[in-house]
Protein backbone atom coordinates (compact mmCIF):
# COMPACT_ATOMS: atom_id res chain seq x y z
CA UNK A 1 0.00 0.00 0.00
CA UNK A 2 1.42 3.63 -0.91
CA UNK A 3 -0.15 6.66 0.45
CA UNK A 4 0.55 8.38 -2.83
CA UNK A 5 -2.16 6.02 -4.70
CA UNK A 6 -5.34 7.22 -6.20
CA UNK A 7 -8.35 7.23 -3.45
CA UNK A 8 -11.36 4.70 -4.77
CA UNK A 9 -13.90 4.63 -2.76
CA UNK A 10 -14.68 6.93 0.38
CA UNK A 11 -17.09 7.05 2.49
CA UNK A 12 -18.68 9.64 5.09
CA UNK A 13 -20.52 10.00 8.04
CA UNK A 14 -22.92 7.47 6.79
CA UNK A 15 -25.90 6.01 8.73
CA UNK A 16 -28.69 3.55 8.13
CA UNK A 17 -31.27 2.29 10.42
CA UNK A 18 -34.39 -0.13 9.87
CA UNK A 19 -37.21 1.34 11.95
CA UNK A 20 -35.92 2.13 15.27
CA UNK A 21 -32.68 -0.11 14.65
CA UNK A 22 -29.75 1.79 13.58
CA UNK A 23 -27.66 -0.42 11.51
CA UNK A 24 -24.92 1.87 10.56
CA UNK A 25 -23.78 4.86 12.49
CA UNK A 26 -21.42 7.40 11.36
CA UNK A 27 -19.40 5.40 9.42
CA UNK A 28 -16.26 7.80 7.48
CA UNK A 29 -13.25 5.94 6.34
CA UNK A 30 -11.38 5.84 2.78
CA UNK A 31 -10.13 2.87 0.48
CA UNK A 32 -6.56 3.50 -1.79
CA UNK A 33 -6.39 1.62 -5.21
CA UNK A 34 -4.23 -1.46 -3.97
CA UNK A 35 -5.66 -1.59 -0.78
CA UNK A 36 -7.99 -4.52 0.92
CA UNK A 37 -10.15 -3.00 4.08
CA UNK A 38 -11.23 -5.42 6.44
CA UNK A 39 -13.97 -4.95 8.59
CA UNK A 40 -15.01 -7.57 11.44
CA UNK A 41 -17.65 -7.47 14.49
CA UNK A 42 -20.08 -10.07 15.62
CA UNK A 43 -23.59 -11.12 14.04
CA UNK A 44 -25.38 -8.34 13.51
CA UNK A 45 -22.91 -5.29 14.13
CA UNK A 46 -24.05 -4.16 10.15
CA UNK A 47 -21.18 -5.45 8.64
CA UNK A 48 -23.02 -6.44 5.20
CA UNK A 49 -25.52 -3.69 5.69
CA UNK A 50 -22.81 -1.36 5.25
CA UNK A 51 -21.68 -3.34 2.16
CA UNK A 52 -24.98 -3.12 0.95
CA UNK A 53 -24.97 0.72 0.76
CA UNK A 54 -21.74 0.48 -1.07
CA UNK A 55 -22.72 -2.00 -3.55
CA UNK A 56 -26.03 0.41 -4.44
CA UNK A 57 -28.23 -1.67 -3.41
CA UNK A 58 -29.52 -0.27 -0.01
CA UNK A 59 -29.43 3.76 0.29
CA UNK A 60 -27.88 5.09 3.67
CA UNK A 61 -30.76 7.64 5.33
CA UNK A 62 -27.34 10.09 5.53
CA UNK A 63 -23.85 10.17 4.80
CA UNK A 64 -22.23 10.01 1.14
CA UNK A 65 -20.41 7.09 -0.59
CA UNK A 66 -18.17 8.43 -3.71
CA UNK A 67 -16.58 6.08 -5.77
CA UNK A 68 -13.69 6.94 -8.26
CA UNK A 69 -14.52 5.95 -11.87
CA UNK A 70 -12.06 5.97 -13.91
CA UNK A 71 -10.24 9.25 -12.36
CA UNK A 72 -14.03 10.69 -11.78
CA UNK A 73 -15.11 11.25 -8.48
CA UNK A 74 -18.87 9.67 -8.69
CA UNK A 75 -21.31 10.19 -5.12
CA UNK A 76 -23.32 7.27 -5.51
CA UNK A 77 -26.53 8.18 -3.79
CA UNK A 78 -26.30 11.17 -5.61
CA UNK A 79 -27.57 10.21 -8.52
CA UNK A 80 -30.63 8.93 -10.21
CA UNK A 81 -31.18 5.25 -10.09
CA UNK A 82 -30.91 4.50 -14.11
CA UNK A 83 -27.43 6.68 -14.09
CA UNK A 84 -26.68 4.67 -11.13
CA UNK A 85 -27.07 1.15 -12.65
CA UNK A 86 -25.29 2.23 -15.32
CA UNK A 87 -22.43 2.97 -13.71
CA UNK A 88 -22.81 0.21 -11.06
CA UNK A 89 -21.31 -2.57 -13.60
CA UNK A 90 -18.05 -0.56 -14.10
CA UNK A 91 -17.85 1.02 -10.53
CA UNK A 92 -17.31 -2.07 -8.72
CA UNK A 93 -19.01 -5.53 -8.01
CA UNK A 94 -19.55 -7.81 -5.05
CA UNK A 95 -18.94 -10.94 -4.14
CA UNK A 96 -21.62 -12.81 -2.33
CA UNK A 97 -21.05 -15.57 0.19
CA UNK A 98 -23.67 -17.85 -1.42
CA UNK A 99 -22.37 -18.45 -5.34
CA UNK A 100 -26.09 -19.18 -6.22
CA UNK A 101 -26.87 -15.21 -5.51
CA UNK A 102 -24.06 -14.33 -7.87
CA UNK A 103 -24.48 -17.11 -10.45
CA UNK A 104 -27.10 -18.02 -12.74
CA UNK A 105 -27.12 -21.80 -12.18
CA UNK A 106 -29.42 -22.54 -15.35
CA UNK A 107 -26.42 -20.94 -17.32
CA UNK A 108 -23.30 -22.63 -18.04
CA UNK A 109 -19.86 -21.29 -16.99
CA UNK A 110 -18.88 -19.79 -19.91
CA UNK A 111 -22.43 -17.87 -19.84
CA UNK A 112 -21.99 -16.44 -16.40
CA UNK A 113 -18.28 -15.26 -16.87
CA UNK A 114 -19.50 -14.03 -20.36
CA UNK A 115 -22.62 -11.82 -19.49
CA UNK A 116 -21.45 -9.10 -17.80
CA UNK A 117 -19.38 -8.45 -21.03
CA UNK A 118 -22.51 -8.91 -22.78
CA UNK A 119 -23.97 -6.36 -20.84
CA UNK A 120 -21.21 -4.02 -21.27
CA UNK A 121 -21.72 -4.59 -25.28
CA UNK A 122 -19.25 -7.02 -26.13
CA UNK A 123 -20.62 -8.75 -29.29
CA UNK A 124 -18.35 -11.03 -30.25
CA UNK A 125 -18.69 -14.57 -29.30
CA UNK A 126 -15.58 -15.90 -30.45
CA UNK A 127 -13.88 -13.22 -27.78
CA UNK A 128 -16.19 -14.00 -25.51
CA UNK A 129 -15.01 -17.81 -25.27
CA UNK A 130 -11.55 -16.98 -25.10
CA UNK A 131 -11.92 -14.37 -21.87
CA UNK A 132 -14.24 -17.17 -20.26
CA UNK A 133 -11.56 -20.10 -21.07
CA UNK A 134 -8.85 -17.50 -19.58
CA UNK A 135 -10.75 -16.95 -16.77
CA UNK A 136 -11.68 -20.42 -15.86
CA UNK A 137 -7.59 -21.15 -16.02
CA UNK A 138 -6.95 -17.93 -13.83
CA UNK A 139 -9.44 -19.34 -10.79
CA UNK A 140 -8.27 -22.51 -11.54
CA UNK A 141 -11.20 -24.66 -12.72
CA UNK A 142 -10.53 -26.77 -15.57
CA UNK A 143 -11.35 -24.80 -18.75
CA UNK A 144 -12.67 -28.27 -20.04
CA UNK A 145 -16.20 -27.24 -17.68
CA UNK A 146 -16.44 -24.24 -19.81
CA UNK A 147 -19.89 -25.36 -20.91
CA UNK A 148 -21.02 -27.18 -17.94
CA UNK A 149 -23.59 -26.09 -15.27
CA UNK A 150 -22.67 -24.22 -12.03
CA UNK A 151 -25.34 -27.04 -10.57
CA UNK A 152 -22.36 -29.38 -11.19
CA UNK A 153 -20.03 -27.88 -9.25
CA UNK A 154 -18.46 -28.22 -5.89
CA UNK A 155 -18.87 -25.32 -3.30
CA UNK A 156 -15.64 -24.18 -3.66
CA UNK A 157 -15.85 -24.43 -7.74
CA UNK A 158 -18.91 -22.40 -7.42
CA UNK A 159 -17.48 -19.79 -5.71
CA UNK A 160 -14.24 -19.72 -7.65
CA UNK A 161 -16.65 -19.46 -10.70
CA UNK A 162 -18.70 -16.69 -9.48
CA UNK A 163 -14.73 -14.65 -8.45
CA UNK A 164 -14.66 -14.78 -12.51
CA UNK A 165 -17.60 -13.43 -12.82
CA UNK A 166 -17.22 -10.54 -10.69
CA UNK A 167 -13.26 -9.63 -11.76
CA UNK A 168 -14.58 -10.05 -15.96
CA UNK A 169 -14.90 -6.32 -16.06
CA UNK A 170 -12.48 -5.39 -14.32
CA UNK A 171 -14.03 -3.71 -11.55
CA UNK A 172 -11.01 -1.21 -9.37
CA UNK A 173 -13.34 -2.09 -6.57
CA UNK A 174 -14.70 -5.39 -5.30
CA UNK A 175 -16.97 -6.02 -2.32
CA UNK A 176 -16.96 -9.27 -0.91
CA UNK A 177 -19.29 -10.34 1.84
CA UNK A 178 -17.80 -13.50 3.59
CA UNK A 179 -16.15 -15.07 0.51
CA UNK A 180 -14.85 -18.07 2.46
CA UNK A 181 -18.05 -18.92 4.77
CA UNK A 182 -19.38 -21.80 4.27
CA UNK A 183 -16.54 -24.00 2.90
CA UNK A 184 -14.40 -26.24 4.69
CA UNK A 185 -10.94 -25.37 5.73
CA UNK A 186 -9.13 -26.94 2.86
CA UNK A 187 -11.25 -25.80 0.53
CA UNK A 188 -11.31 -22.37 2.17
CA UNK A 189 -7.33 -22.26 2.38
CA UNK A 190 -7.19 -22.36 -1.55
CA UNK A 191 -9.69 -19.75 -2.38
CA UNK A 192 -7.86 -17.15 -0.06
CA UNK A 193 -4.54 -17.84 -1.78
CA UNK A 194 -6.46 -16.99 -4.81
CA UNK A 195 -8.28 -13.89 -3.74
CA UNK A 196 -4.89 -12.86 -2.77
CA UNK A 197 -2.93 -13.39 -5.81
CA UNK A 198 -6.05 -11.83 -7.54
CA UNK A 199 -5.89 -9.16 -5.33
CA UNK A 200 -2.16 -8.30 -6.20
CA UNK A 201 -2.52 -8.90 -9.97
CA UNK A 202 -5.28 -6.92 -10.38
CA UNK A 203 -4.22 -4.18 -7.81
CA UNK A 204 -7.89 -4.44 -6.81
CA UNK A 205 -9.08 -2.04 -3.78
CA UNK A 206 -11.54 -4.57 -1.64
CA UNK A 207 -13.93 -4.37 1.15
CA UNK A 208 -13.69 -8.08 2.96
CA UNK A 209 -16.53 -8.25 5.37
CA UNK A 210 -15.72 -11.72 7.55
CA UNK A 211 -16.36 -13.45 10.89
CA UNK A 212 -12.71 -14.97 10.50
CA UNK A 213 -10.21 -13.29 12.31
CA UNK A 214 -7.71 -15.69 10.64
CA UNK A 215 -9.04 -14.57 6.90
CA UNK A 216 -8.98 -11.12 7.72
CA UNK A 217 -5.23 -11.08 8.69
CA UNK A 218 -4.47 -12.71 5.39
CA UNK A 219 -5.88 -10.58 3.10
CA UNK A 220 -6.00 -7.23 4.86
CA UNK A 221 -3.93 -4.73 4.80
CA UNK A 222 -6.41 -2.63 7.15
CA UNK A 223 -8.94 -3.65 9.34
CA UNK A 224 -11.89 -1.85 10.62
CA UNK A 225 -13.85 -3.51 13.80
CA UNK A 226 -17.67 -2.73 14.21
CA UNK A 227 -19.69 -2.99 16.99
CA UNK A 228 -23.52 -2.28 17.16
CA UNK A 229 -23.41 -0.13 13.88
CA UNK A 230 -20.40 1.90 14.91
CA UNK A 231 -16.75 1.77 14.00
CA UNK A 232 -14.69 0.98 17.21
CA UNK A 233 -11.39 0.80 16.19
CA UNK A 234 -9.32 0.88 13.02
CA UNK A 235 -5.61 0.65 11.86
CA UNK A 236 -3.29 -1.52 9.86
CA UNK A 237 -3.99 -5.53 10.76
CA UNK A 238 -1.28 -6.35 12.64
CA UNK A 239 -1.26 -3.73 14.98
CA UNK A 240 -5.28 -4.25 15.71
CA UNK A 241 -4.93 -7.65 15.68
CA UNK A 242 -1.47 -7.67 17.86
CA UNK A 243 -2.43 -4.39 19.89
CA UNK A 244 -5.42 -3.90 20.17
CA UNK A 245 -6.94 -0.68 22.21
CA UNK A 246 -10.52 -0.69 22.71
CA UNK A 247 -11.65 -3.69 25.49
CA UNK A 248 -13.98 -5.04 23.02
CA UNK A 249 -11.57 -5.70 20.34
CA UNK A 250 -9.41 -7.38 22.75
CA UNK A 251 -12.00 -9.69 23.47
CA UNK A 252 -12.64 -10.60 20.03
CA UNK A 253 -9.31 -11.44 19.41
CA UNK A 254 -8.63 -13.25 22.18
CA UNK A 255 -11.65 -14.87 21.90
CA UNK A 256 -11.21 -15.52 18.44
CA UNK A 257 -7.91 -16.14 17.69
CA UNK A 258 -6.74 -18.26 20.73
CA UNK A 259 -9.00 -21.24 18.46
CA UNK B 1 -65.77 -18.85 -29.73
CA UNK B 2 -66.63 -15.53 -31.53
CA UNK B 3 -69.47 -16.97 -32.69
CA UNK B 4 -70.58 -17.92 -29.66
CA UNK B 5 -70.77 -14.29 -28.96
CA UNK B 6 -74.60 -14.66 -29.37
CA UNK B 7 -74.92 -11.88 -32.07
CA UNK B 8 -77.54 -12.29 -34.13
CA UNK B 9 -79.18 -10.53 -36.70
CA UNK B 10 -82.04 -8.90 -34.63
CA UNK B 11 -79.72 -7.66 -32.04
CA UNK B 12 -78.13 -4.67 -33.50
CA UNK B 13 -77.66 -2.48 -29.97
CA UNK B 14 -73.70 -3.23 -29.98
CA UNK B 15 -71.63 -0.21 -31.17
CA UNK B 16 -69.81 -0.07 -34.90
CA UNK B 17 -67.08 -2.74 -34.26
CA UNK B 18 -68.25 -4.42 -31.27
CA UNK B 19 -66.20 -2.43 -28.55
CA UNK B 20 -67.96 0.21 -26.91
CA UNK B 21 -66.55 3.58 -27.60
CA UNK B 22 -65.06 4.44 -24.34
CA UNK B 23 -63.00 1.33 -24.82
CA UNK B 24 -61.76 2.04 -28.18
CA UNK B 25 -60.52 5.41 -26.65
CA UNK B 26 -58.50 3.44 -24.49
CA UNK B 27 -57.07 0.88 -26.63
CA UNK B 28 -56.17 3.91 -28.86
CA UNK B 29 -54.64 5.79 -26.04
CA UNK B 30 -52.43 2.90 -25.57
CA UNK B 31 -51.66 2.52 -29.47
CA UNK B 32 -50.37 6.54 -29.82
CA UNK B 33 -48.09 5.74 -26.28
CA UNK B 34 -47.01 2.68 -28.46
CA UNK B 35 -46.39 4.70 -31.24
CA UNK B 36 -44.61 7.20 -29.59
CA UNK B 37 -42.06 5.16 -27.91
CA UNK B 38 -41.22 2.17 -30.31
CA UNK B 39 -40.82 -1.22 -28.94
CA UNK B 40 -41.98 -0.33 -25.15
CA UNK B 41 -44.66 -1.89 -24.06
CA UNK B 42 -47.83 0.00 -22.97
CA UNK B 43 -50.29 -1.30 -20.24
CA UNK B 44 -53.82 -0.96 -21.49
CA UNK B 45 -57.49 -1.18 -19.50
CA UNK B 46 -57.98 -2.61 -16.22
CA UNK B 47 -61.67 -3.07 -17.47
CA UNK B 48 -62.43 -6.85 -18.97
CA UNK B 49 -62.86 -6.66 -22.74
CA UNK B 50 -66.46 -8.19 -23.49
CA UNK B 51 -64.73 -11.10 -26.05
CA UNK B 52 -63.47 -14.76 -25.07
CA UNK B 53 -59.89 -14.56 -24.25
CA UNK B 54 -57.53 -16.61 -26.30
CA UNK B 55 -57.75 -16.67 -30.20
CA UNK B 56 -56.41 -13.48 -30.75
CA UNK B 57 -58.43 -10.85 -28.46
CA UNK B 58 -55.36 -8.77 -28.56
CA UNK B 59 -54.75 -8.64 -32.50
CA UNK B 60 -59.04 -8.13 -32.04
CA UNK B 61 -59.47 -5.60 -29.64
CA UNK B 62 -56.59 -3.12 -32.21
CA UNK B 63 -58.36 -3.99 -34.89
CA UNK B 64 -61.50 -2.91 -33.14
CA UNK B 65 -60.47 0.37 -32.18
CA UNK B 66 -59.03 1.41 -35.23
CA UNK B 67 -61.00 0.13 -37.53
CA UNK B 68 -62.99 2.98 -40.04
CA UNK B 69 -65.73 2.47 -42.47
CA UNK B 70 -63.66 2.96 -45.60
CA UNK B 71 -60.98 0.19 -44.25
CA UNK B 72 -60.79 -2.93 -46.05
CA UNK B 73 -59.77 -6.10 -43.93
CA UNK B 74 -57.58 -9.07 -44.40
CA UNK B 75 -57.40 -11.24 -41.82
CA UNK B 76 -54.19 -14.16 -41.67
CA UNK B 77 -53.43 -17.31 -39.46
CA UNK B 78 -50.35 -19.33 -39.86
CA UNK B 79 -49.80 -17.03 -43.18
CA UNK B 80 -53.83 -18.57 -44.50
CA UNK B 81 -56.83 -16.78 -45.31
CA UNK B 82 -59.00 -19.49 -45.03
CA UNK B 83 -58.28 -21.70 -41.51
CA UNK B 84 -60.88 -21.01 -39.06
CA UNK B 85 -59.70 -18.57 -36.75
CA UNK B 86 -59.01 -16.23 -39.63
CA UNK B 87 -62.51 -16.85 -41.58
CA UNK B 88 -64.13 -16.73 -38.04
CA UNK B 89 -62.30 -13.44 -37.25
CA UNK B 90 -63.14 -11.79 -40.83
CA UNK B 91 -66.72 -12.96 -40.54
CA UNK B 92 -67.00 -11.25 -37.21
CA UNK B 93 -65.95 -8.07 -38.08
CA UNK B 94 -68.14 -7.89 -41.40
CA UNK B 95 -70.89 -8.23 -39.22
CA UNK B 96 -70.04 -5.48 -36.80
CA UNK B 97 -68.76 -2.91 -39.32
CA UNK B 98 -70.22 -3.70 -42.34
CA UNK B 99 -67.19 -3.34 -44.12
CA UNK B 100 -65.53 -5.12 -46.90
CA UNK B 101 -62.79 -7.97 -46.77
CA UNK B 102 -60.23 -9.17 -48.55
CA UNK B 103 -57.86 -12.00 -48.83
CA UNK B 104 -55.44 -9.68 -51.73
CA UNK B 105 -52.22 -8.75 -49.35
CA UNK B 106 -52.35 -5.24 -52.04
CA UNK B 107 -55.70 -4.28 -51.38
CA UNK B 108 -56.12 -4.91 -47.62
CA UNK B 109 -55.67 -1.21 -45.33
CA UNK B 110 -55.99 -3.46 -42.39
CA UNK B 111 -54.08 -6.50 -42.23
CA UNK B 112 -54.42 -8.87 -38.71
CA UNK B 113 -52.08 -11.60 -38.58
CA UNK B 114 -51.32 -14.57 -36.77
CA UNK B 115 -47.71 -15.81 -37.09
CA UNK B 116 -46.67 -14.75 -40.29
CA UNK B 117 -45.95 -11.24 -42.21
CA UNK B 118 -46.76 -11.02 -45.72
CA UNK B 119 -44.55 -11.97 -48.13
CA UNK B 120 -45.55 -8.70 -50.32
CA UNK B 121 -43.82 -5.46 -49.32
CA UNK B 122 -46.41 -3.65 -47.44
CA UNK B 123 -47.50 0.18 -48.37
CA UNK B 124 -47.78 3.32 -46.50
CA UNK B 125 -51.44 3.65 -46.16
CA UNK B 126 -51.58 -0.29 -44.81
CA UNK B 127 -51.43 -1.37 -41.09
CA UNK B 128 -50.19 -4.64 -39.51
CA UNK B 129 -51.80 -5.58 -36.74
CA UNK B 130 -49.97 -8.96 -35.06
CA UNK B 131 -51.62 -11.09 -32.36
CA UNK B 132 -49.34 -11.54 -29.44
CA UNK B 133 -49.75 -14.17 -26.89
CA UNK B 134 -46.44 -12.83 -24.83
CA UNK B 135 -45.20 -9.65 -25.70
CA UNK B 136 -42.47 -9.59 -22.44
CA UNK B 137 -39.10 -11.63 -24.55
CA UNK B 138 -37.31 -12.12 -21.44
CA UNK B 139 -40.14 -13.79 -19.47
CA UNK B 140 -38.92 -16.88 -19.76
CA UNK B 141 -35.49 -16.04 -18.27
CA UNK B 142 -36.45 -14.06 -15.22
CA UNK B 143 -40.37 -14.21 -14.05
CA UNK B 144 -40.48 -11.19 -11.77
CA UNK B 145 -42.54 -8.41 -14.09
CA UNK B 146 -41.45 -6.15 -12.16
CA UNK B 147 -37.42 -7.36 -12.58
CA UNK B 148 -38.39 -7.26 -16.31
CA UNK B 149 -39.73 -3.64 -16.20
CA UNK B 150 -36.11 -2.52 -14.57
CA UNK B 151 -33.95 -4.43 -16.93
CA UNK B 152 -36.05 -2.34 -20.12
CA UNK B 153 -35.65 0.79 -18.23
CA UNK B 154 -32.13 0.22 -18.33
CA UNK B 155 -31.44 -1.11 -21.03
CA UNK B 156 -29.69 -3.97 -19.65
CA UNK B 157 -29.79 -6.73 -22.24
CA UNK B 158 -26.99 -9.15 -21.54
CA UNK B 159 -29.35 -11.59 -20.46
CA UNK B 160 -30.75 -11.97 -24.05
CA UNK B 161 -27.66 -11.83 -25.28
CA UNK B 162 -26.45 -14.84 -22.70
CA UNK B 163 -29.44 -17.18 -23.69
CA UNK B 164 -28.12 -16.88 -27.77
CA UNK B 165 -24.77 -16.89 -26.44
CA UNK B 166 -25.54 -20.96 -24.74
CA UNK B 167 -27.75 -21.76 -27.81
CA UNK B 168 -24.20 -21.60 -29.70
CA UNK B 169 -22.24 -23.16 -27.07
CA UNK B 170 -24.80 -26.06 -27.00
CA UNK B 171 -25.87 -26.31 -31.02
CA UNK B 172 -23.28 -24.26 -33.03
CA UNK B 173 -26.19 -21.69 -33.98
CA UNK B 174 -28.98 -20.06 -32.26
CA UNK B 175 -31.96 -21.85 -31.91
CA UNK B 176 -34.49 -20.17 -31.93
CA UNK B 177 -36.80 -20.41 -35.16
CA UNK B 178 -40.01 -17.93 -33.68
CA UNK B 179 -40.47 -15.22 -31.58
CA UNK B 180 -36.63 -14.03 -32.08
CA UNK B 181 -35.63 -11.36 -30.10
CA UNK B 182 -35.41 -7.61 -31.55
CA UNK B 183 -33.84 -4.46 -30.84
CA UNK B 184 -36.01 -1.50 -31.94
CA UNK B 185 -34.98 1.69 -32.99
CA UNK B 186 -31.86 0.90 -30.66
CA UNK B 187 -33.66 1.04 -27.33
CA UNK B 188 -36.35 -1.42 -26.38
CA UNK B 189 -35.67 -5.26 -26.75
CA UNK B 190 -38.99 -6.99 -27.69
CA UNK B 191 -40.96 -9.87 -29.24
CA UNK B 192 -42.06 -9.78 -32.64
CA UNK B 193 -44.94 -12.32 -31.84
CA UNK B 194 -44.44 -15.67 -32.92
CA UNK B 195 -43.84 -15.03 -36.28
CA UNK B 196 -40.61 -17.31 -38.20
CA UNK B 197 -37.37 -15.64 -37.73
CA UNK B 198 -37.71 -15.69 -41.32
CA UNK B 199 -40.02 -12.68 -41.17
CA UNK B 200 -37.93 -10.51 -39.08
CA UNK B 201 -35.99 -8.79 -41.57
CA UNK B 202 -39.39 -7.21 -43.28
CA UNK B 203 -39.87 -5.50 -39.50
CA UNK B 204 -36.89 -3.19 -40.68
CA UNK B 205 -37.72 -0.25 -41.82
CA UNK B 206 -40.97 -1.46 -43.36
CA UNK B 207 -43.38 1.34 -44.86
CA UNK B 208 -46.34 0.24 -42.60
CA UNK B 209 -47.01 0.97 -38.93
CA UNK B 210 -46.93 -2.79 -37.15
CA UNK B 211 -48.77 -2.93 -33.65
CA UNK B 212 -48.43 -5.97 -31.50
CA UNK B 213 -51.54 -6.28 -29.43
CA UNK B 214 -51.56 -9.09 -26.47
CA UNK B 215 -55.01 -9.82 -25.06
CA UNK B 216 -54.40 -12.18 -21.90
CA UNK B 217 -51.10 -9.71 -20.85
CA UNK B 218 -53.13 -6.47 -21.71
CA UNK B 219 -50.09 -4.87 -23.49
CA UNK B 220 -49.44 -3.23 -26.97
CA UNK B 221 -46.35 -2.35 -28.79
CA UNK B 222 -45.84 -0.82 -32.01
CA UNK B 223 -43.12 -0.46 -34.67
CA UNK B 224 -43.70 2.67 -36.44
CA UNK B 225 -43.26 3.11 -40.28
CA UNK B 226 -39.35 3.23 -40.88
CA UNK B 227 -38.19 2.20 -37.75
CA UNK B 228 -34.86 0.33 -37.41
CA UNK B 229 -35.20 -3.21 -36.25
CA UNK B 230 -32.32 -5.71 -35.63
CA UNK B 231 -32.50 -8.87 -35.04
CA UNK B 232 -30.16 -9.80 -32.11
CA UNK B 233 -26.81 -11.54 -32.77
CA UNK B 234 -23.18 -11.82 -32.56
CA UNK B 235 -20.97 -9.98 -34.86
CA UNK B 236 -19.41 -13.61 -35.57
CA UNK B 237 -22.59 -15.63 -35.75
CA UNK B 238 -24.70 -12.77 -37.79
CA UNK B 239 -28.65 -13.08 -37.48
CA UNK B 240 -29.65 -15.44 -40.37
CA UNK B 241 -33.01 -16.44 -41.95
CA UNK B 242 -34.77 -19.85 -42.58
CA UNK B 243 -33.36 -20.88 -46.35
CA UNK B 244 -35.08 -23.98 -48.19
CA UNK B 245 -33.27 -26.12 -50.84
CA UNK B 246 -36.69 -26.13 -52.68
CA UNK B 247 -39.07 -24.30 -54.37
CA UNK B 248 -42.53 -23.56 -53.80
CA UNK B 249 -44.00 -25.89 -55.78
CA UNK B 250 -47.52 -24.42 -56.56
CA UNK B 251 -46.01 -21.05 -58.18
CA UNK B 252 -42.35 -21.78 -58.09
CA UNK B 253 -41.61 -18.82 -55.41
CA UNK B 254 -37.80 -19.79 -54.19
CA UNK B 255 -37.57 -16.72 -51.65
CA UNK B 256 -40.55 -17.35 -49.53
CA UNK B 257 -41.65 -18.81 -46.26
CA UNK B 258 -42.32 -22.45 -47.40
CA UNK B 259 -44.48 -25.12 -45.62
CA UNK B 260 -44.07 -28.85 -45.56
CA UNK B 261 -47.14 -30.40 -46.50
CA UNK B 262 -48.34 -34.02 -46.36
CA UNK B 263 -49.24 -35.20 -50.01
CA UNK B 264 -50.75 -38.82 -49.08
CA UNK B 265 -50.42 -41.51 -46.28
CA UNK B 266 -47.32 -42.66 -47.99
CA UNK B 267 -45.16 -39.82 -46.89
CA UNK B 268 -44.96 -37.84 -49.99
CA UNK B 269 -44.40 -34.39 -49.04
CA UNK B 270 -44.83 -30.99 -51.21
CA UNK B 271 -43.26 -27.39 -49.72
CA UNK B 272 -45.56 -24.52 -50.80
CA UNK B 273 -45.59 -21.29 -49.41
CA UNK B 274 -47.29 -20.54 -46.38
CA UNK B 275 -48.72 -16.99 -47.50
CA UNK B 276 -51.43 -18.10 -49.67
CA UNK B 277 -52.32 -14.93 -50.97
CA UNK B 278 -48.99 -14.36 -52.27
CA UNK B 279 -48.71 -17.56 -53.93
CA UNK B 280 -52.22 -17.60 -55.69
CA UNK B 281 -51.50 -13.62 -57.15
CA UNK B 282 -48.26 -15.30 -58.22
CA UNK B 283 -50.15 -17.88 -60.26
CA UNK B 284 -52.48 -14.86 -61.26
CA UNK B 285 -49.51 -13.28 -62.83
CA UNK B 286 -47.93 -16.48 -64.28
CA UNK B 287 -50.90 -17.56 -66.05
CA UNK B 288 -51.62 -13.84 -67.67
CA UNK B 289 -47.99 -13.40 -68.95
N1 LIG C 1 -33.50 -5.63 5.53
C1 LIG C 1 -33.46 -5.48 6.89
N2 LIG C 1 -34.57 -5.13 7.53
C2 LIG C 1 -34.57 -4.98 8.87
N3 LIG C 1 -33.47 -5.15 9.63
C3 LIG C 1 -32.33 -5.51 9.05
C4 LIG C 1 -32.26 -5.71 7.63
N4 LIG C 1 -31.00 -6.07 7.31
C5 LIG C 1 -30.32 -6.10 8.47
N5 LIG C 1 -31.11 -5.76 9.51
C6 LIG C 1 -30.69 -5.65 10.91
O1 LIG C 1 -29.60 -4.76 10.97
C7 LIG C 1 -28.61 -5.22 11.89
C8 LIG C 1 -27.30 -5.39 11.15
O2 LIG C 1 -27.42 -6.47 10.25
P1 LIG C 1 -26.25 -6.92 9.29
O3 LIG C 1 -26.79 -7.97 8.39
O4 LIG C 1 -25.67 -5.73 8.65
O5 LIG C 1 -25.23 -7.54 10.30
P2 LIG C 1 -23.87 -8.33 10.03
O6 LIG C 1 -22.82 -7.62 10.78
O7 LIG C 1 -23.66 -8.51 8.58
O8 LIG C 1 -24.18 -9.72 10.72
P3 LIG C 1 -23.69 -11.20 10.30
O9 LIG C 1 -22.28 -11.30 10.78
O10 LIG C 1 -24.59 -12.10 11.06
O11 LIG C 1 -23.82 -11.34 8.82
C9 LIG C 1 -29.15 -6.52 12.45
O12 LIG C 1 -29.77 -6.24 13.68
C10 LIG C 1 -30.16 -6.97 11.44
O13 LIG C 1 -31.18 -7.72 12.04
MG1 LIG D 1 -23.60 -10.25 7.26
ZN1 LIG E 1 -46.06 -20.37 -53.85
Amino acid sequence: MTPISEEILQVEDLNKSFGRLAACRDISFSLHRGEVLGIVGESGSGKSTLLKCLAGMHAPDRGSVTISVSGDRRSLWNMDEAEREQLLPSMLSLIHQNPRDGLRLDVSAGGNISEPLMTSGERHYGSLRSVALDWLRNVEIDPGRIDDLPKTFSGGMQQRLQIARSLVTHPQLVLMDEPTGGLDVSVQAKLLDLLRRLVREFNLAAVLVTHDLGVARLLSDRLMVMQAGRVIETGLTDRVLEDPRQAYTQLLVSSVLQV
Amino acid sequence: MLDDLGLDAAQEDYSFAFLDEQTKRMVRRAILKAVAIPGYQVPFGDREVPLPPGWGTGGIQVTASIIGRSDRLKVIDQGADDTTNAVSIRRFFKRVTGISTTESTGEATIIQSRHRIPERLLEDAQILIMQTPQPEPMRRLINSEEQARKLHAFARYGLMQVRLYEDIARFGHVAVSHDYPVRVHRRYLSSPSPIPRFDNPKLHRNRALIIFGAGRERRIHAIPPFTEVRSLDFEDYPFEVQKWEQCCALCGSDNSYLDEVLLDDKGSIQFICSDTSYCNDRRVESRRR
